[in-house]
């Protein structure tokens, strides 16, 4: 078995590269007189940095989305992640989680090989007590809404860290709070920061005009997220509008999506739909699936975990990249840090 | 003219207006209950994520021209208006028919293990066996008939003796409930549309779900309005109904099977709104107990015959107001798409608890 390829190592030049690539990419571009005595200083002052990291003033407090204030003794060696925003934020920190939880009893495609080394823990809404307890993490990120009643547990085998994660602001705070508790605070902001750039720098280049929707399903019923859930936020980003449009509860972060009657999906009639869950499209039966804008220009898309769990650093950017591609092919090229499995695939409905 | 003696008085009336009365109450309920089908249906029609004028509404339903206003209309409120009218008069008759075969006033389609049955076979074909949604029919029907088999065959050795009917449904309701919280417990946890499903929903109903329905409620109207006469014998006690030749067991199994069936295909196709059973046969009674008590028909004229115990009368009304009540609710359910089935019992338990503090109840 390979071994994990660091995040910040990952082969793709037109990735935004993370904090801890920044510096190193800025010098090897620039072969002059420079160069050596600022690798020298350089290297010095991440010395200096690793230094200061092993001897951070510990104890460290966070506080979590549930309010709660957790200190830290000492830096976190271990990290299990109950939802996959952990692995994917100790994968953007070049470190790998021990433990991950699995969604719809599927671990995350995007964040490709590295899931088979983790220990399986379980469906993110139950997660298995025995196999966490034998991990015997320091720190342990779950999500909020699935391990509320069960706290107590967690707080039993480790620290624990709860987050809410819908929104953006969200994101940027669970990032800040796991990394300010492993004592890598400098490296959470960079990442926030980077993200923010990237963004802007997608919208500047984003032609605009297209509407679209994100749904998902279970059986014959869609729903389609609002306007403040993180992945329809970097939808408007790249100046796309959400053809769902805005929380009538715009107050509270839950609910972050509604049901979706077709008859409201022919009215939006967005240019493109992208639909998690199931291999098959959504009630493919349906007769208002021929009179779509997306489906006339076969512009459907089944997408992968990342678009419902944008959280974490490495998601919300692949989903920011792809999310250009198919919304602006011309202007936006693939991404190609994505695995095959996590990849959009176009969904097609047959007339019936 | 004929004299009718009670205990306490002694009345005299014409048995032919009698008659007469009859029939206009009995006819003037399921008048009632068609207007405000046909005033909500249109309503349907017209109201929606776009609105209609009614103008419009009514050049949808006569000329055939491919516009997106007749498409709405008759391709997504049609459908969703008739699969809502099949299914509560599919489960009010039902409903009726469990009640009195059981002879329990609290008798719901669900009392047969159906529902349970119907919805547990779904959700194992979702969850464990990730069928399309096409295959809801199929599962849902099986899993009925295995539950409605499983409560007869239990309740055999008696006779199918009313009480041993009832607590061998129960139990296979609760078998299947059980069954049903394994599945829900250990499913994915995008479990969001599974409740919605659970509580009863018209979304998104296509005229391919009004083809999967309306033979199996025809066929379950059509067997209970036949079995009408035996279904007022089998109210009788049961020995003095075989004492009179009647053949309780069989005429139990066949209208029971009648209310599996209807069950059966209206749970596959619209979700469990079980509610509708329990409450439309009660509704039925209550009115009807209203206008007899409005009109000078006689309490001792009725008691021969109680009108609102004579399943002739009871089904068919029982089947109207089921319609009438998931027609109105479904209006309603719409504005925010909240599942039908939690809108019926918002908009009917009111009108049940306010029919029932003003009549004071009445005798099963």
């Amino acid at each position: 078995m390979s071994a994990p390829i660091p995040y910040s190592q990952q082969n793709d030049s037109r990735r935004h590269t993370p904090f801890t690539q920044v510096s190193s990419q800025a010098m090897t571009d620039n072969h002059s007189a420079f160069y050596w005595p600022v690798m020298l200083m350089t290297t010095f002052l991440a010395s200096l940095i690793t230094l200061s990291s092993a001897m951070a003033d510990y104890p460290v407090t966070v506080q979590d989305d549930r309010s709660k204030s957790i200190t830290f003794e000492k830096q976190p060696q271990s990290v299990a992640s109950i939802s996959v925003f952990g692995a994917d934020l100790m994968w953007a920190l070049d470190q790998q989680a021990t433990g991950l939880s699995t969604l719809n009893h599927r671990q995350s495609a995007y964040l490709g090989d590295q899931v088979s080394r983790m220990k399986d823990l379980g469906e993110v809404h139950e997660t298995d007590m025995e196999r966490l307890t034998e991990l015997n993490p320091d720190l342990i990120i779950g999500l909020r809404q699935y391990t509320e009643p069960f706290a107590s547990k967690f707080e039993e085998i480790g620290q624990f860290l709860a987050f809410d994660l819908v929104t953006q602001e969200d994101s940027e705070q669970a990032i800040m709070t796991v990394t300010r508790a492993l004592d890598q605070a400098q490296q959470g902001q960079a990442l926030n920061q980077n993200f923010q750039a990237l963004k802007e720098e997608f919208k500047q280049k984003a032609p605009g005009e297209v509407s679209a929707i994100l749904i998902w399903h279970w059986a014959d019923t869609l729903y389609a997220f609002y306007n403040h859930y993180l992945s329809t936020d970097i939808m408007q980003s790249l100046k796309v509008e959400n053809a769902m449009g805005r929380s009538p509860t715009p107050a509270l972060k839950k609910p972050d999506s509604s049901v979706l009657s077709m008859e409201r999906l022919l009215r939006l009639n967005p240019d493109v739909i992208l639909s998690f869950t199931g291999d098959e499209a959504p009630i493919s039966y349906h007769p208002v699936w021929q009179r779509l804008k997306a489906v006339q220009n076969k512009r459907v898309y089944r997408i992968n975990d990342q678009y419902v769990m944008p959280h974490g650093p490495v998601a919300r950017e692949m989903v920011l990249r792809e999310m250009a591609h198919l919304f602006y092919p011309d202007q936006f090229p693939a991404p190609d840090n994505i695995p095959d499995a996590a990849r959009a695939k176009p969904l097609t409905f047959s007339e019936r | 003219m004929s004299q009718l003696s009670s205990p306490d008085k002694t009345f005299t009336v014409s048995a032919g207006h009698s008659v007469g009365k009859r029939q206009r109450i009995s006819l003037l309920l399921p008048v009632v209950c068609l207007f405000i089908i046909m005033l909500a249906g249109l309503a349907s029609l017209a109201l929606g994520d776009t609105l209609f004028s009614w103008s419009a509404v009514f050049q949808s339903l006569t000329s055939s021209e491919d516009s997106m206003t007749r498409f709405i209309i008759m391709e997504l409120r049609m459908p969703r208006l008739l699969t809502g009218l099949l299914a509560g008069a599919a489960l009010g008759m039902a409903g009726c028919i469990v009640q009195s075969i059981t002879r329990n006033p609290l008798g719901t389609p669900d009392l047969m293990g159906v529902s349970a049955g119907a919805s547990f076979a779904i959700v194992l074909g979702f969850v464990v066996l990730s069928l399309p949604p096409s295959a809801m029919l199929v599962m849902g029907t099986a899993g009925g008939f295995a539950a409605g088999f499983l409560t007869f065959a239990i309740a055999w050795k008696t006779h199918l003796n009313p009480i041993h009917l009832t607590l061998s449904g129960m139990s296979i309701a609760l078998f299947f409930t059980a069954g049903l919280t394994l599945l829900l417990v250990s499913a994915d946890s995008d479990v969001n549309g599974l409740y919605y499903w659970l509580a009863g929903s018209l979304l998104n109903r296509t005229w391919q779900h009004v083809d999967q329905l309306w033979l199996f409620v025809f066929l379950g109207l059509g067997m209970g309005v036949i079995f009408s006469r035996p279904l007022n014998l089998l109210m009788l006690d049961d020995m003095t109904s075989r004492a009179l030749g009647f053949p309780v067991q069989r005429w139990r199994l066949i209208l029971g099977l009648t209310s599996v069936v209807l069950t059966a295909a209206t749970v596959a196709v619209a979700g469990p709104i079980s509610f509708v059973g329990l409450v439309a046969p009660h509704v039925v009674k209550l009115l009807l107990k209203q206008s007899l008590s409005r009109s000078s028909l006689s309490d001792a004229a009725e008691s021969a015959q109680p009108l609102q115990m004579d399943h002739r009368i009871l089904l068919p009304l029982s089947a109207i107001v089921g319609a009438t009540l998931v027609c109105v609710a479904d209006l309603v359910a719409r504005i925010q798409e909240v599942p039908v089935g939690i809108l019926c019992i918002l908009t009917g338990g009111p009108l049940f608890v306010y029919l029932i503090r003003k009549q004071g109840g009445y005798d099963h």
